[in-house]
């Protein structure tokens, strides 16, 4: 009876959980195997099972037909090529920027050190998306507008990166610094020599997030960009599904495109993003 | 004499010092100055100007012309109320999602990994890709789940096409998207309760809710702040699934005020009005954060 009921019980359960389950991930597997069916296909199968299922029907090598139309008609290459140029300089700037302001915030005692760091914490309340138009002036009367310099700038200092490194900062003990600083070591070597080598894993966190920032990122790009060229992949997937005719397995394919790097990222830098996410959570 | 003044000016510090750490924070803070910073400070300038973006050299003061606009403009009414209408719905039902997600792979099952992987899987596409992928299954005719509705004989809803369904469809989607992420941070925060904590009630005899009340929840206060204060920051800039979804509307039912301040300032080009509504809302928004933060700390 009592071992009936535990049954009974977990049955319920799991019964719930991949119920749980399934819809988050229903999108997900809709977008994926529908990119790979012909559009008519993609109506029809739609109210049965299929609709959840790949292209049994199709020989295999068809399956990425749509993804060969949808590059073809969009410029999905030259989008992939300006977010990867977007995040690959903004983690060397963002890491070198941010973690030096950070080193002096933790570990050196200098006059209005707490106004400073006051400034950054208030920072961290107001959201940047609120001033876009004052933003977009400035950009715009430095003359930066259209040009990656502009795409950059704004996201180059970065609070909460700051607030991040200052927090691993702190906790390297000071006899590591101060036995270098004894040897003849200045400020500078120490951060190069001492600092950085034992940081790495703050690093590499916050190099992840800041490319998952600048890959995901995309009103700031549509404001400043009027020229095509120049649009990363984000702004192309909004032109690619309000371009007449619109098709629906080619922008299922484009999202795909746009979501397999993240997944990459995800799957090979877990364990930063996951130390990511405590380090910013638990404070 | 030389030596008298810096050491007045510079009292307990080491010019050394002083001068290394100014140099290593010079390049943040000139980026955060003068783009964080700076446009704050400018709105407040703006808002009291006529300031047309095609006309940088034709600039009026023009007193509180545009405030006194801003009380009578309903458009902006309108976007300030989708705004808080969006918060007040996604706040309970993302965190408590996150939350509850959290608990249920918290514990020994089986496919654990399975679970976290599918809760956690929307948080790695991006807002742009989200919100096209749920143009097309919430599209009014052939969309997925209208059709789903259909088969099993409920009537087709128009979601994002209908004046009240709309805000409650994007704040579906933005919880869907985002509960994973806030379910790591809770998890993080359950990981970090002494597990002697619950050894102890198991001994007193405690129920499972009990448990949860008495244990749980008040080791997961500060997680829980956290949560709250960032995802109601998150909330404020709502523009991205409005952006892309409705482009705000229809009439003007899913425009947010972030995406109203847009459209003010960077479609029509009315830079001072932009500005004005820019600084409203900014004092609004630094006003409830600190608010709530004071508010929730000191809670029970």
């Amino acid at each position: 009876m009592n071992v009936a009921k535990k049954v009974i019980k977990n049955i319920l359960f799991y019964t719930f959980m991949f119920i749980l389950a399934f819809l988050f991930l229903f999108p997900i597997v809709w977008m994926l195997v529908n990119s790979f069916k012909p559009e008519a296909q993609i109506a029809t199968d739609l109210k049965t099972i299929n609709a959840l299922l790949p292209p049994f029907n199709i020989n295999i090598a068809n399956w990425l037909t749509p993804y060969r139309e949808v590059f073809m008609r969009f410029n999905l290459f030259s989008g992939i090529r300006n977010s990867l140029i977007y995040g690959g300089s903004l983690i060397v700037l963002n890491l070198f920027v941010n973690s030096m302001a950070a080193y002096a915030l933790a570990k050196l005692n200098f006059p209005l050190k707490n106004f400073w760091f006051t400034l950054i914490v208030l920072v961290l309340i107001v959201p940047a998306e609120i001033n876009i138009v004052p933003l977009f002036v400035i950009v715009h009367r430095l003359g930066f507008e259209n040009s990656l310099m502009g795409l950059l700038a704004p996201n180059i200092g970065n609070a909460l990166n700051i607030f991040l490194f200052r927090q691993f900062f702190i906790g390297i003990p000071r006899e590591l610094e101060e036995a270098a600083f004894i040897d003849g070591a200045n400020r500078l070597t120490i951060f190069f020599r001492v600092i950085i080598p034992l940081s790495k894993s703050i690093y590499a966190t916050i190099a992840v997030l800041t490319f998952i920032l600048a890959w995901n990122d995309y009103l700031w790009p549509v404001l400043i960009f009027a020229d095509n060229s120049k649009l990363p992949l984000q702004v192309i997937l909004n032109v690619l599904n309000n371009t007449m005719p619109v098709y629906t397995n080619q922008v299922l394919a484009g999202l795909t495109v746009a979501t397999i790097p993240m997944v990459l990222i995800y799957a090979f830098f877990q364990r930063y993003i996951v130390e990511g996410i405590a380090h910013t959570g638990i404070k | 004499m030389r030596i008298l003044k810096t050491k007045r000016l510079f009292g307990k510090y080491n010019i050394g010092e002083t001068v290394a750490a100014y140099a290593f924070m010079l390049p943040a803070f000139v980026f955060i100055i003068t783009f964080v910073i700076g446009p704050i400070v400018i709105s407040f300038g703006y808002a009291f100007t006529d300031y047309y973006l095609l006309k940088p050299h034709d600039i009026h003061f023009i007193g509180f012309e545009n405030f006194r606009y801003l009380f009578s403009d309903k458009i902006m009414w309108k976007a300030l109320f989708n705004t808080f209408q969006f918060i007040v719905m996604v706040i309970p039902l993302q965190v408590g999602t996150a939350l509850a997600l959290a608990l249920l792979v918290n514990k020994k099952i089986r496919f654990n990994l399975f679970f976290r992987i599918s809760f956690f899987a929307p948080v790695v596409m991006s807002l742009v890709v989200i919100s096209i992928l749920w143009m097309t299954l919430l599209n009014p005719e052939s969309g997925l789940i209208n059709t789903v509705l259909s088969s099993l004989g409920l009537p087709k809803q128009p979601f994002l096409a209908s004046t009240t369904q709309v805000m409650p469809t994007i704040v579906v989607v933005s919880a869907w998207q985002g509960a994973g992420y806030q379910m790591m941070i809770f998890l993080a925060g359950l990981k970090n309760i002494p597990a002697e904590y619950y050894e102890a009630a198991k001994i007193d005899g405690s129920n499972s809710w009990q448990t949860f009340r008495n244990i749980t929840l008040p080791c997961l206060k500060n997680v829980t702040i956290f949560i709250m204060i960032t995802t109601l920051i998150a909330a404020f800039k709502l523009i991205v699934q409005p952006m892309v979804m409705t482009g705000g509307g229809p009439k003007n039912s899913s425009l947010t005020i972030v995406f109203y301040i847009y459209q003010t300032g960077i479609r029509y080009r009315n830079v001072g009005y932009a500005s004005a509504i820019t600084l409203i809302f900014t004092l609004i928004v630094a006003a409830i954060v600190l608010l709530q933060r004071r508010l929730l700390r000191e809670e029970g």
